[in-house]
């Protein structure tokens, strides 16, 4: 099962092969390594989920896995990990399958959650101003601010990809994830560490931590 | 020879300077202050007259933004190509597009150069240039959609990326029926490109005129020059100018700019430094 769970952001700038003389990922980084030391302390082993999308151009790893990267080691955790990655155009249906599969565990798992919202929140934004932004990304983070699964679960993967939201594949999987066991148990304790769109891409950091 | 643009011909030593033009009223830089027809005209005389080459003209801001159909930027581009023409029949006239109907449209009207900012998007461009004689510049962009912005886009190696996929649409226009010695190619700074691709495609550009294809830069007061340097629109002139020095270094034929008369000096000292131009006047020593 799934012991505690971080959802964490893909802003490619806290990498250190894209380090700037200002580190404009700086807070971002310090919340998500928070976030991640929370969970990996209530985890038997770690398991990181990133979203992946095929490239042409590149055979770098999927930039999620390496942001999550590099939040561990920002945390100072050093332990195995179980790199997981779910295609970013994955179905609802397919992402529901992954993390049953991911929850399906004799121990307590920590689940790293590389996800984050919209694109497109305004005229500077990488994918400019779409108005349908912001009830979007008020959904998806109201969700995970209330460990609301269910609503996770029922995002709408046309309008995630209309607004260039990749994190809606992996938060889907922590949906399912979360839900294998839901019945059996009182829901997580939330914490929201951070929460922005600094760039007019929508972060949030938070936490979920079930009783053990 | 190496490079022909409508009724001129350049040397590999030559450096040209492309003044932009928009017939925009939204573009980044100059927010619509050559909208109005007797302003952009004005600008034009005024670049003409600090030494640009080429005229850059276009209809639609290259950043998101309201969408503008081929009629509407027709409107804003055709007649004024046909305007410049008549009026400074020695100055090249190139036209910033990716759509082959305005491209055709615009070279009837006199344009000598179709400046194609997003890659061959457009299948139907090469083959219009090549139907009018007009010049092609060929761009990478990694296969993007027209006024999108880069997000999370990486490479390999970005810069055998550019020269993979520029050399490969060069051809390919030649193919079309496009003048060899007419073909530019365009790394294309911040398309499809962050701030980290764009140092290195500076660093590198060495390799991209190694093939021999003419290179034309857009470097002007980008986002790659407003991080690097942290500083906003309106305050990159001078990071400009040092990366136009370095692509100047590395061979650069054609530079998009905004600011001709910087431009132009900065192009005027690395051909002198490389040997490619005597000084204006020196007489230091020489008396």
């Amino acid at each position: 099962m799934i012991g505690a769970a971080a959802v964490v952001p893909e802003p490619l700038c806290v990498l250190p092969e894209y380090a700037s003389l200002a580190d404009p990922g700086a807070s971002w980084r310090d919340a998500a390594a928070r976030a991640v030391a929370a969970v990996c302390a209530e985890g038997d082993e770690v398991v990181v989920l990133a979203a992946g999308t095929p490239s042409p151009h590149h055979s770098n790893a999927p930039a999620g896995l390496r942001v999550a990267a590099e939040y561990l080691r920002a945390a100072g955790v050093d332990r195995p990990v179980e790199p997981v990655v779910v295609g970013a155009d994955a179905t609802p249906t397919q992402c529901a399958a992954l993390g049953a599969a991911l929850a399906d565990t004799p121990g307590r798992t920590a689940l790293i959650v590389v996800a984050d919202g919209s694109a497109r929140r305004g005229p500077r934004a990488p994918g400019h101003l779409d108005e349908r932004s912001f009830a979007y990304d008020d959904v998806w983070r109201r969700a995970v601010a209330r460990g609301d699964h269910d609503a996770l679960a029922a995002l709408d993967a046309q309008a995630a990809d209309d607004l260039l939201a990749q994190g809606r594949a992996p938060l889907q999987v922590l949906a399912a994830a979360a839900a294998l066991d839901a019945a059996d148990r009182p829901p997580p304790a939330v914490d929201v560490l951070a929460e922005g769109d600094p760039f007019g891409v929508a972060y949030l950091v938070a936490t979920w931590t079930w009783a053990r | 020879m190496t490079l022909r643009l409508g009724r001129h011909e350049y040397a590999a030593t030559d450096r040209l300077v492309m003044a932009i033009v928009n017939r925009t009223p939204d573009s980044f830089y100059d927010r619509g202050a050559t909208w109005g027809i007797e302003a952009a005209l004005e600008r034009v005389a005024r670049v003409v007259q600090e030494g640009a080459d080429i005229i850059d003209i276009g209809g639609i801001k290259a950043a998101p933004g309201e969408p503008i159909d081929a009629a509407e930027e027709k409107d804003r581009v055709v007649d004024f190509v046909a305007r410049v023409r008549e009026d400074f029949p020695d100055v090249v006239i190139s036209i910033d597009t990716w759509r082959a109907e305005v491209a055709e449209a615009a070279c009837a009207a006199g344009a000598d150069l179709v400046n194609d900012a997003w890659g061959g998007y457009d299948r139907e461009l090469a083959g219009a240039a090549a139907r009018a004689g007009a010049a092609l510049v060929c761009t990478h962009t990694g296969g993007v959609t027209p006024r999108t912005r880069p997000h999370r886009v990486e490479y390999d190696d970005v810069v055998a990326s550019a020269i993979a996929d520029t050399v490969a649409e060069a051809e390919r226009a030649v193919a079309a029926g496009v003048a060899r010695e007419s073909v530019l190619i365009d790394p294309a700074h911040d398309f499809g490109k962050n701030t980290f691709h764009s140092l290195e495609v500076t660093r590198r550009l060495g390799e991209m005129t190694a093939t021999g294809w003419p290179v034309l830069v857009s470097l002007s007061n980008k986002d790659f020059v407003g991080e690097t340097l942290d500083l906003p629109v309106g305050e990159r002139l001078t990071g400009t100018l040092a990366a136009t020095a370095l692509c100047a270094w590395h061979g650069a034929a054609v530079y998009r700019v905004h600011e001709v008369a910087q431009t132009r000096q900065v192009l005027d000292l690395v051909s002198s430094v490389q040997g490619h131009r005597p000084p204006a006047r020196a007489v230091r020593g020489l008396a």
